[in-house]
């Protein structure tokens, strides 16, 4: 665990600009395999951390306004959300594991924590950690808002991620235990993944507004939250962590259209936020904005739907000749403008777990021939009518949805896309009414999540694939995974598990785009997130600041 | 009067209950509800738990009988609180308001006070260079939809002055010039559809009664073209141009909506449309009774005026 802390020491450092360049690149390379560099943050954009960013161990000043394309709903610290509540609270809350920039597990609010051979976890706290209202963090706050957390109350909806803590038990003031009905390697990582288990102070819910209220430990306290509109924070003072935060005040504010964060970032009324692949190319070429790009945990897939009776991609050599048809570099170059990279189920950029770009290319290799010939097979030779229901915004679901209606009538397949607003599109999918369906996934705090869908008897394989898609191999791989505690030995056993998804085109997963974010350059150290949150802002910096 | 006025706001009552009707029943038929919102859309969380809270938050009642609990609930004072935030809707609506009240006023107000003196010029004199060149003003004016001029506007001050209004509302009674700074723009882009519309509709009315009859008898007494002009022609044209103002600021409380949206401003029209986004019922009937209420008193004020303006008409 030392280790890891001194990772994470690394980690902040870096962001705070303590680092010469050298120093930089010697540090780094004492990492485990070079874990903390990568992502969105190039080797230059870091030394233009360490050349501006303020000096060591200074108090946090400046002030930085965020932009966030949609308003937080609320600031409800437990239950299931949506990804802009989550953008909208990050800041207060800490977690007991947390992950870095690449996703490896860090110590938040434990210093390290342990399992037993019944599944248990064990969790040792940081000491000395206060919440924003002063008070010490200690083993009765984390049983609370564990508790919270598993059977949240309303208007909070208990996740499934959860659902194998059977309670937490104190040991000391700063040990818990959490108790799990049977072994869950996922904990850890639902917890890094930080959304659904913040810790806030014992009785949270009764002495505060849990809905508009929020007081944890994170870098930022809140001093203002107006609905739909902004979400004013200052630095927290008692922050654990050394030399975070480092700008004294934060405003997400929210600007539901691009063109006005555009304009906001150009006369720097905003600091940052997230631009479309098409819009951030309108910011090149202005020296006061910088532009970072880098991945982002949103599979593209096509789904089909095989609960249905009778319908021909029941046929696993019909859903294989689909595979063989589609070209995933042509929508890579043609929706993304080569902006994008292939992916399997867990997409490029989740930690080792996903398939090598040589595999993928294994995998998805086209041949029209081969094609054919399964669909002789399958005795579909004359091909079918399908519809292909594709989310109509963002444009780019809709678009590979069209590349690949056009490569599947080589097949004599006539698939029809109908694009549908997200709310329709969602409440078809979640319910099963579709046949084909152009989506994408998003971010799981365990490789499990990516695919779950495929084992036989889960939630959703039930809507989705009912019996028409049941593979023994993967149902089995797939449990003996989840009743590992080595989380070195589940890689292996959850890339075999996408090789099968692949082989029997269960789904078909296409390619995985980057995200943009562009930033004011007076913002030091911001970087893009695989998770789709803004976790560089906690340690960011402001160049320009007194 | 007053009896014609009363008359009039008791006709308010069935207009705001058929359109609360329709809005209720409209909303409803929209696909999701604000449980997909709260819990996110990912999967993740349990449907049973997501049942429960509708049924807690009263979303799987019939909806008649959600109707009628909101309009108990309403005419007991209270319109409800935000599913999202909880906040109540009348704390939310109030901190919009003046918002939108000031965006309406000052689009308005610019609009105005450009579009009449246009107007009369250009009737006046009529097909000349100044005459032409107002009508196609007006044409593009009119052609030019409020947020893409918005969007125009803020690309524009930003590439070449480096400058956008702020994005946090600055309340006018705080600091005047910091709150007329940041809504200069918006309301000239509120404005200028409006201007296109009220300088047209001024050049053609002035034109018609410059052509009357009273105004060739005023001429052949000899009175000075002046008087005639503002005292006889200009009160008389106005009567179906500040029908049209009327209609415009009724309008304005409501459409500035995409004007807000760009400007990042959370007038009434802004916080509607989150509200619609988010399947926020309370809000989303709150701020559409306020602006059918707003709607139907301005059309009140306007016809009112009528009567001021032309002793001809009777009310009631």
């Amino acid at each position: 665990m030392d280790e890891r802390d001194n990772d994470l020491r690394f980690l902040i450092d870096l962001a705070r600009g303590r680092f010469s360049r050298r120093d930089m690149l010697k540090g780094s390379g004492a990492l485990a395999a070079g874990a903390a560099i990568g992502g969105g943050l190039t080797i230059k954009q870091l030394a233009n951390v360490s050349a501006q960013s303020p000096e060591a161990g200074a108090e946090p000043t400046g002030e930085v306004v965020w932009a966030l394309d949609a308003p937080p709903p609320n600031l409800l610290p437990f239950g299931a959300i949506s990804l802009a509540h989550w953008q909208g609270r990050e800041f207060f809350y800490d977690t007991l594991v947390m992950w870095d920039q690449d996703l490896n597990q860090i110590p938040g609010l434990a210093e390290s924590w342990e399992t037993d051979e019944a599944g248990n976890y064990t969790f040792h706290l940081r000491q000395g950690v206060k919440f924003h209202n002063g008070n010490e963090m200690t083993a009765k706050d984390v049983k609370y808002s564990m508790d919270m957390a598993v059977a949240p109350p309303e208007p909070g909806v208990a996740v499934s991620y959860l659902a194998n803590i059977t309670g937490t038990e104190i040991v000391d003031d700063y040990t818990v235990t959490v108790n799990m009905s049977k072994i869950d390697p996922t904990l850890p990582g639902t917890m890094a993944w930080g959304g659904y288990t913040p810790i806030v102070p014992e009785n949270f819910y009764d002495t505060n507004n849990p809905l508009s209220e929020a007081v944890g430990t994170g870098p930022m306290k809140l001093v203002e939250y107006v609905q739909d509109d902004a979400i004013v924070m200052e630095a927290n003072p008692d922050f654990w962590g050394e030399g975070i935060p480092c700008i004294q005040k934060l405003t997400l504010k929210t600007l539901t259209e691009e063109q006005t964060r555009v304009a906001a970032l150009r006369s720097g009324e905003v600091d940052g936020g997230t631009f479309s692949a098409d819009v951030v190319v309108t910011l090149e070429g202005d020296d006061s904005i910088t532009i970072l790009e880098g991945l982002v945990s949103t599979p593209n897939v096509i789904q089909f739907q095989t609960a249905e009776a009778d319908v021909p991609w029941r046929d696993t050599r019909v859903r294989q000749a689909v595979n063989k048809v589609v070209d995933r570099e042509l929508i890579k170059a043609n929706v993304f403008g080569g902006k994008a990279d292939v992916t399997g189920a867990i997409p490029p950029g989740y930690g080792d777990y996903p398939l090598s770009p040589e595999k993928l290319a294994e995998l998805y290799a086209n041949d029209v021939e081969a094609a054919k010939q399964l669909m002789i097979d399958a005795g579909y030779e004359d091909g079918f009518e399908v519809e292909l229901q594709a989310i109509a915004s963002p444009r780019s679901y809709t678009q590979n949805a069209e590349i690949v209606s056009e490569a599947v009538k080589q097949l004599n397949i006539d698939a029809k896309v109908t694009p549908l607003e997200i709310g329709t599109f969602a409440d078809n999918i979640g319910s099963g009414a579709y046949q084909w369906g152009a989506t994408g996934r998003g971010m799981r705090g365990d490789p499990s999540g990516y695919v779950i869908d495929f084992r036989q008897g889960t939630t959703q394989n039930v809507t989705w694939f009912g019996d028409g898609y049941n593979n023994e191999e993967f149902n089995e791989l797939y449990d003996q995974a989840l009743a590992e505690t080595d989380q070195a030995a589940r890689v292996p056993m959850y890339q075999r598990l996408q090789e099968i998804i692949a082989e029997d085109a269960a789904h078909l997963y296409l390619v995985q785009p980057y995200k943009f974010q562009a930033v004011n350059s007076r913002l030091t150290g911001m970087y893009v997130f695989f998770g789709n949150t803004n976790p560089g802002l906690r340690t960011a910096c402001v160049s320009d600041a007194e | 009067m007053s009896k014609y006025i009363a008359q009039r706001i008791a006709l308010l009552i069935p207009t705001l209950i058929g359109m609360s009707l329709l809005i209720f029943a409209m909303l409803r038929l929209l696909p999701g509800d604000v449980v997909d919102i709260i819990a996110g859309t990912d999967g993740t969380a349990s449907s049973a738990a997501k049942e429960k809270l509708r049924e807690s938050m009263g979303l799987n009642d019939p909806v008649p009988v959600q109707y009628v609990k909101w309009l108990g609930n309403l005419l007991t004072g209270d319109p409800g609180k935000s599913m999202r935030s909880g906040e109540p809707v009348g704390e939310i609506l109030m901190r919009a308001l003046p918002i939108t009240i000031e965006l309406a006023i000052l689009g308005l107000v610019f609009s105005t006070i450009v579009a009449i003196p246009l107007g009369v010029i250009s009737a006046v004199k009529r097909d000349t260079v100044f005459d032409f060149a107002s009508r196609v003003g007006g044409l593009v004016g009119l052609s030019l939809p409020n947020f893409w001029v918005a969007t125009l506007m803020l690309l524009f001050t930003s590439k070449v002055f480096g400058w956008t209004p702020s994005i946090r509302f600055i309340p006018f009674t705080k600091d005047p010039i910091g709150n007329l700074e940041q809504m200069i723009l918006p309301s000239i882009a509120l404005a200028i559809p409006l201007m296109a519309i009220t300088m047209r509709m001024t050049r053609t009315t002035m034109l018609e009664v410059l052509g009357q009859d009273y105004v060739r008898t005023a001429n052949a007494k000899g009175l000075a073209p002046q008087p005639i002009l503002y005292r006889h022609a200009l009160k008389n044209a106005l009567i179906p141009v500040i029908t049209v103002i009327g209609f415009q600021l009724g309008g304005l409380m409501g459409s500035a909506a995409v004007v807000e949206v760009v400007f990042g401003l959370n007038g009434v029209g802004n916080t509607l449309l989150q509200a619609i986004f988010n399947r926020d019922y309370p809000l989303v009937q709150a701020a559409t009774l306020y602006l059918a209420v707003v709607f139907v008193m301005i059309n009140l004020v306007v016809d009112v005026l009528y009567a001021w303006l032309d002793p001809r008409i009777k009310l009631g």
